[in-house]
């Protein structure tokens, strides 16, 4: 039982290893972000010295990062007075670990509160728009292995290589000025602002306003599914096993069914896992496009407003997004692969 | 390195488009009307003009000239793009090199350190990464190229990894040479052809990634690449404005040198892989040129030739008789045909091959059924143990429901019999009847080949066909599996046809064996004559090159020379090039097979009027 | 059924959902690019916030659609002789939106409040020279200063009333609890507010100047293009901003009619222009200055360079009036009328040049200057949200080569932006801007000598006779008298040459006629989202 576990908790270990290291690299990363949050929450002369101190007090700005260094940019050493929980880097810390974030400078609002509610928005933009491309995609790309050196497979390839090679806010904003020209679709936001609907209404509401985004999301990765799932289907397909499978009498479509199947989805599953973690970040430029009020968006707009809390919140958010993905791929892998099941777990996050 | 020829169609079209960009960034100056950097303030006209005859894309947010704008944007993209490859493929090959040829700490640790970029959010980080560096063109081009260098690094230090465990890399280590010295000669060549491929990759990236930073508002404005021309565009109005030509061409150029890049990218990856382009569910036509059934044989091949797609003629003219319960050895090294015959004899040739002549099996020619015909037949009459056991088993499936399917298809559906069934097979090859739940990789190499044979057995077919059997093998397994064939043919009367390069496997086990070389037969005699009387020259080679355990005081001789060429074959007898007795017309006249005695046939000018 | 024909019929079903959904008939659907970032008036930084405060909150006076201040729930006031007390007398008939009537105890409270959060960032700051506040009754409030301010009524927009019983408690408590409910006394009470998608507005009708309509939504758009499409395709009753390319092609649609001109709050754009001696640097500060620019000849020769219509007609698409200075007209009175505006004449930049030294000895086009030789290439930065740094950049540019300057430009974060302003002076030019009220004090406080540290002060532009002037005009009581020294103040930053003001920005707003009647648009100032513009609405539909 233990030798079972003992790779998933390698897995484990590495994978709070990582965070860890992630953490510090947010806190250090954004303290050397030119310019001051606080003089750059107002430009104005009358944002005067009492008022800035006033609030670099109330965003614990006054305090030294961490005993011996007062500020990295520019680098300014001192700070060995305060008591090591009480600097920036030990509020910060003891923050985390009793799942306090901070308030966002910008609203003053809890972090964990904000980054919860967008993150529901952008899972409820995300998971339908990979749930498409990978359905979508895995057909072109197996359509395309199928039919591998016809013209089917020339189109798939190069139409997918030509979506991949979009830039996604051109293709966002292309979408979302055709879509809301001819089918007067909605141009922002999440719903048509105003007093709620009732359910059908509302969701139907919702639906239309998750049209295009999703559409620009699955598009855009619609090409990785394709390629990849064209790819590994057409090596399973050249298996010895494929072979013997057919040569055992099947048709193609038990063989496909049976055999190739399962075998093709193991790399997708790695992907679509993969991604799952990254398109979060990857919504960024559909999320400004369409003001989608998700982590996208906000991540965007924490580096524009130097919101350091937001900003720390939002990666740490999406790096246990991506780790986590990872772990569940590898677990999804063990559980598919049956030689994996026995050796060691290969290399993970 | 001879890529260009081989790559494929779609990769040259991409390397001439990237060919073209990397013309027009050069000569933009000279191809472009006007000079969008130019500070004559009369070049500033109407704001979003329509395309006219001077300005073909009509004019932008400045009331410049667009398509002076995109000639020179080519420019900055590409640099920008080729400027932050360069720098993620350095970073990324010094980290994966130094990964891939160090090992131990080293690797573990740089290793660590790129997962941990890995995981971090790539446009978020070079969002912040921008603004850490400022937004100068330095800065855009350090932040892509110091955040892309990791999927790089994981890419040479797998190419690196498998490369250091290479024999001769090895050995230049063992003899004292320096890691200096071999990531040099031995890794570092071996890295380049992957790196080359995402070298294109990376680039495309980095295009991409400019024009994002860009549209952010995150680009150097000073500079008109391609994605600052959308920034503008986008920034200033030209959805409102109507202006198309604005927003079309700078996306559409990104689309397109992206496009190319993958292209060239994926082209260079198919042209030093050797993944086929097909794959083995498309069917092979059916036969040509049909010959009508002479004798009274189970399986008759008359005049059977076969031509693969790119011009390769893998059997030429092949006639065998196969009579019921006989053990046939068809023997040859790689290349002379052995295992294209079984492929064409289950009708299993890869799609864009050829096929002549015919195959009959009762009265059935086999070369000229439809292939639902043909599946309709496959294992009832003809079933095939493959060569290579682990991949003849899908790693997935337990053994047991591999079985099962084959057991099915003889029996009505809803059969409850068949586990037994499969049950029995594996006794009946020597195996434990509940393996049946195990995965393929459970098994050793020798069980799975009898796993192999035991799925071949549940269809009951009446011709078995094997293919290099033992060649994966120990020698106590090979002793073990040859008992099992020989006993099937005993016990079930099986036929058997037996394709191996291992001559002791034919007389141990053969009846009558038939000896191909370069897709003809050469010889063809029952077991004991061939090794007794041998009269082609061919095969009188292969048997000296055989270690006789009886003339243990002979050194084995192998033939000189390397095996014919295919495509197409030269004129005259196949063997004559290497052939030591060889004789000027025997590389211009083919010769026939003739009789030489009682079932014992050659194919040999020399032996014209010889008949024992 | 085609799989194809189903997905359009499922689109065409969302599409027809549609009209389940949406604001009822009498709300007005307002678009703009931005969004409020709070509600609590006393940490908001935005524009945008001020403009619903506006008409959540009521304050003792308002903007008018003129742009002038007026009372608003001050009934009159009184000043005493020497400047310094002030008796205002509130409305009667006011009620916060939870019913509770407003009395001058709620504005005292309000007023001390603002004054003693040093953390509130902007109106602390309107609170200067305030001494006491005190509610003698309840709808009488004496106002004490330490020294006589004749722009009060001006400091006094921006202190909204907030109701004291809702946040005495609060507030005591340090509100890093979440800050209390919005609740004003303003013709409009805040329904929903979703930061950056929309806020929901209904009607207070027990307010005396009740709008007609039910309620307004303003709706934030992630770009200026996507609020012309929405007001095409009627999403949206009137944008409140308009990109400039949209006005022509707007201009012809029925149905849809466009506004175009000063906004409320007027705007300058300026080219700071670095002076500061490295000898004269503040304690923190770099003092990259090109030493060149220390010549007025230079800096006057620099504005003569700018040609400001050309950057109107590409930059503005002809949107705006030409710069003068600091002051807009804008701004009525307060504008020196008498100043002599910079008409394009590179023929006398160059000649200015010539005499300043600064010649083309290496023939390269680009001057030198006389004795170290340093040639006039000088760094143009601009904030990267700036809608026309770009393009404004480049035409300056171009105009700067005309007469042998170059240029290098460069866009720069706002926030890196304002670590190379002052104090640091880490800059040659800088192109930005500001957004003023009606009163002058606002832009000529920017260059006194006092904002130098605190940054302010862009240019470094420091004269002692500017500054006493500053003061003076501040305790000024008479109009015509602060009206001269606010025009001398000009007239000195004009003569330096410290700014170039090359245009004055209008706004464009644009607006449809099926759903409501009665729009604003022969005011001075372009604000359909003011609170007389919304007073004024009719809805259509019954």
């Amino acid at each position: 039982m233990w030798r079972r576990l003992r790779p998933l908790a390698r897995g484990f270990g590495r994978a709070l290893g990582t965070i860890g290291f992630v953490i510090l690299l947010n806190f250090v990363l954004f303290r050397l972000l030119p310019g001051d949050p606080v003089r750059a929450a107002a430009r104005d002369p009358r944002l005067g010295p009492e008022v800035q101190e006033a609030l670099r007090q109330r965003f614990g700005l006054d305090r030294p990062l961490v005993n011996g260094v007062v500020s990295l940019r520019p680098l300014i050493f001192g700070g060995w007075g305060t008591p090591p929980l009480e600097t920036q880097l030990g509020r910060y810390l003891r923050g985390l670990c009793t799942g306090d974030l901070g308030v966002s400078f910008q609203t003053g609002e809890a972090v964990t509160a904000i980054l919860a509610q967008k993150a529901a928005h952008t899972a409820l933009l995300v998971l339908p728009a990979q749930l498409l491309a990978i359905l979508l995609g895995t057909a072109l790309g197996a359509l395309a292995a199928w039919r591998a050196g016809r013209v089917v497979d020339v189109a798939i390839i190069g139409s997918s290589l030509l979506f991949w090679g979009l830039p996604t806010f051109w293709l966002a904003i292309l979408l979302l000025f055709a879509g809301s020209g001819q089918f007067g679709l909605p141009l922002a936001g999440m719903g048509t602002p105003g007093p709620a609907a009732s359910g059908v209404a509302a969701a139907a509401d919702l639906l239309r306003h998750l049209l295009l985004p999703t559409l620009t999301q699955a598009l855009v990765y619609l090409a990785q599914y394709a390629l990849l799932a064209r790819s590994t289907l057409l090596e399973v397909l050249n298996e010895d096993f494929i072979l013997t499978a057919r040569a055992r009498g099947l048709s193609s479509l038990q063989i496909l069914h049976r055999h190739a199947a399962r075998n093709a989805a193991l790399p997708l599953v790695t992907l679509a896992a993969v991604n799952l973690g990254f398109t979060v970040s990857g919504a960024i430029q559909v999320e400004t496009v369409f003001s989608w009020p998700g982590l996208g968006l906000a991540t965007y707009d924490a580096v524009i407003q130097r919101d350091y809390p937001m900003l720390q919140g939002t990666f740490l958010l999406l790096t246990v997004a991506v780790i986590s993905a990872n772990l569940l791929a590898d677990g999804l892998y063990a559980v598919l692969d049956p030689r994996l099941r026995d050796a060691p777990a290969a290399e993970a996050s | 390195m001879n890529f260009l020829g081989r790559l494929p169609a779609s990769g040259r079209v991409g390397l001439v488009l990237l060919a073209g960009a990397l013309f027009v960034a050069l000569t933009a100056p000279y191809l472009a009307a006007f000079d969008p950097y130019s500070t004559d303030l009369a070049t500033f006209g109407v704001v979003f003009a329509p395309p006219d005859a001077s300005h073909w894309l009509g004019t932008d947010d400045g009331g410049r000239d667009v398509l002076s704008a995109l000639l020179h944007g080519t420019r900055v993209s590409l640099f920008v793009g080729a400027c932050a490859a360069a720098i993620a493929l350095f970073l990324g090959s010094a980290v994966g090199l130094l990964a891939g040829s160090m090992g131990g700490r080293v690797e573990a640790l740089l290793m660590r350190a790129t997962v941990g970029f890995l995981v971090i959010p790539e446009l978020p980080l070079m969002i912040v990464a921008v603004a850490l560096v400022d937004a100068g063109i330095r800065g855009t081009v350090l932040a892509i190229g110091l955040l892309g260098w990791t999927t790089t690094a994981r890419l040479v230090r797998a190419q690196a990894l498998t490369l250091r465990h290479r024999l001769y890399v090895r050995r230049a280590r063992s003899q004292g040479a320096g890691p200096l010295r071999i990531v040099g000669l031995y890794i570092l060549p071996g890295v380049l052809p992957v790196l080359l491929a995402q070298a294109v990759l990376v680039l495309s990236l980095a295009i991409l990634n400019e024009s994002t930073l860009s549209f952010l508002g995150l680009g150097d404005p000073t500079y008109l690449s391609w994605g600052q021309m959308l920034n503008l565009a986008f920034t200033r109005g030209a959805m409102s404005a109507g202006a198309w030509w604005a927003i079309l061409p700078p996306g559409l150029a990104i689309a397109a040198v992206v496009l190319a890049a993958s292209l060239v990218g994926r082209g260079l990856e198919a042209a030093w892989s050797t993944r086929p382009s097909g794959h083995h569910l498309m069917a092979g036509a059916a036969g040509a040129d049909p010959q009508p059934r002479a004798g009274t044989a189970l399986l008759e091949v008359r005049g059977l030739s076969v031509d693969y797609a790119g011009g390769v003629r893998a059997l030429e003219d092949v006639d065998l008789q196969l009579q019921r319960g006989e053990i046939l050895g068809v023997v040859g090294e790689s290349g002379s045909g052995k295992s294209t015959l079984l492929l064409a004899l289950m009708r299993l040739l890869p799609a864009g091959s050829r096929l002549s002549g015919s195959m009959h099996l009762d009265d059935v020619d086999l070369a000229t059924l439809t292939e639902e015909a043909v599946a309709e037949r496959r294992w009832r009459d003809l079933a095939v143990v493959f060569q290579g056991a682990m991949n003849a088993l899908n790693p997935l499936q337990t053994v047991g429901a591999q079985i099962a399917e084959a057991v099915r298809r003889r029996l009505p559906a809803g059969d409850l019999d068949i586990d037994a069934q499969v049950a029995a097979l594996l006794r009946r090859v020597g195996l434990d009847a509940e393996r049946a739940a195990d995965h393929p990789h459970q098994f050793s190499g020798g069980m799975r080949q009898r796993v192999l044979l035991a799925m071949a057995l549940a269809g009951r077919a009446r011709i078995l066909l094997a293919d290099e059997p033992t060649t994966a093998l120990d020698v106590l397994s090979q002793a073990r599996l040859l008992d099992l064939l020989q006993g099937l043919r005993d016990e079930l009367g099986l036929t058997i046809i037996l394709v191996t390069h291992d001559l002791g496997v034919i007389r141990r086990l053969c009846d009558r064996a038939v000896v191909l070389y370069g897709g003809r037969v050469a010889e063809s005699a029952p077991v004991a004559t061939l090794f007794a009387t041998p009269q082609h020259p061919y095969t009188q080679g292969l048997l000296a090159a055989f270690p006789d355990l009886r003339q243990p005081e002979r050194a084995p001789q192998s033939i000189p020379g390397t095996p014919v060429p295919l495509d197409p074959p030269p004129p005259g007898c196949r063997f004559a090039a290497r052939c030591p007795r060889a004789e000027a017309r025997c590389h211009g006249q083919t010769p026939a097979l003739q009789s030489l005695g009682e079932h014992h046939y050659a194919a040999c000018l020399l032996l014209e009027g010889v008949t024992q | 059924m085609s799989s194809g024909r189903r997905l359009s019929l499922i689109v065409a079903a969302l599409v027809v959902g549609c009209s389940g959904v949406g604001a009822p008939p009498g709300v007005v659907r307002l678009g703009w690019s931005g969004s409020p970032d709070t509600l609590h008036p006393g940490r908001t930084l935005l524009a945008y916030s001020y403009t619903i405060l506006g008409l959540i909150y009521d304050s003792l006076y308002g903007l008018g659609p003129d742009g002038q201040v007026q009372p608003q729930a001050l009934r009159s006031a009184a000043v005493s002789a020497d400047g310094c007390t002030w008796t205002l007398s509130l409305r009667t008939d006011l009620r916060f939106h939870d019913g509770v009537r407003l009395t001058a105890h709620d504005a005292a409270f309000s007023i001390d409040l603002y004054r003693d959060r040093a953390d509130y960032p902007l109106l602390h700051g309107y609170t200067r020279n305030f001494d006491s506040v005190d509610a003698i009754d309840d709808s009488t409030l004496v106002l004490r200063l330490t020294q006589p301010l004749p722009n009060l009524p001006n400091q006094l927009v921006y202190l909204y009333i907030l109701p004291q019983h809702l946040w005495r408690d609060r507030v005591a408590a340090a509100d890093d609890e979440g800050p209390p409910p919005v609740v004003g006394s303003g013709p409009f009470r805040v329904e929903a507010f979703h930061p950056k998608r929309y806020l929901q507005l209904s009607a207070w009708r027990s307010h005396p100047q009740a709008p007609a309509i039910d309620g307004a939504l303003f709706v934030s758009y992630a770009s200026r293009d996507a609020l012309v499409l929405a007001l095409r395709s009627a999403q949206l009753d009137a944008i409140l901003e308009t990109p400039f390319t949209a006005v022509a092609d707007l201009r012809h649609r029925a149905g849809i009619h466009v506004v175009a001109g000063t906004p409320l709050q007027p705007e300058i754009t300026n080219l700071i222009i670095n002076q500061v001696d490295p000898a004269d640097c503040p304690e923190e500060g770099v003092c990259s200055g090109h030493p060149a620019l220390r010549d007025a000849r230079v800096r006057r020769a620099l504005a003569l360079a700018v040609h400001e219509q050309k950057l109107i007609d590409i930059v503005l698409l002809g949107q705006g009036t030409p710069g003068w200075t600091l002051i807009p007209p804008a701004l009525g009175d307060w504008f020196h009328t008498g100043l002599q505006a910079h008409t394009y004449d590179p023929v006398a930049a160059r000649e200015l040049l010539d005499e300043a030294g600064d010649v083309d000895t290496d023939g390269d086009g680009v001057r030198e200057m006389p004795d170290g030789g340093q040639p006039l290439r000088l760094r143009l930065q601009w904030p990267s949200d700036s809608l026309y740094g770009d393009r404004g950049a480049q035409l300056l540019g171009a105009m700067f080569a005309a007469v042998g300057v170059a240029i290098q430009p460069r866009t720069v974060d706002p926030d890196a932006l304002i670590a190379l302003g002052g104090p640091a002076f880490d800059f040659d030019l800088v192109l930005w801007g500001w957004t003023t009220g009606p009163d002058p004090s606002f832009l000529l406080e920017v260059m006194t000598g006092d904002n130098i540290d605190s940054g302010g002060n862009e240019s470094g532009f420091h004269d002692a006779e500017f500054d006493s002037l500053f003061a003076r005009q501040a305790a000024a009581l008479d109009l015509t008298a602060r009206r001269d020294l606010v025009w001398r103040m000009q007239q000195l930053v004009h003569d330096t040459n410290v700014y170039v003001v090359p245009f004055y920005p209008d706004v464009v707003q644009a607006y449809r006629t099926e759903r409501f009647t009665g729009w604003l648009e022969d005011a001075p100032r372009v604000a359909l989202e003011s609170r007389q513009a919304l007073a004024r609405l009719r809805s259509v539909l019954p």
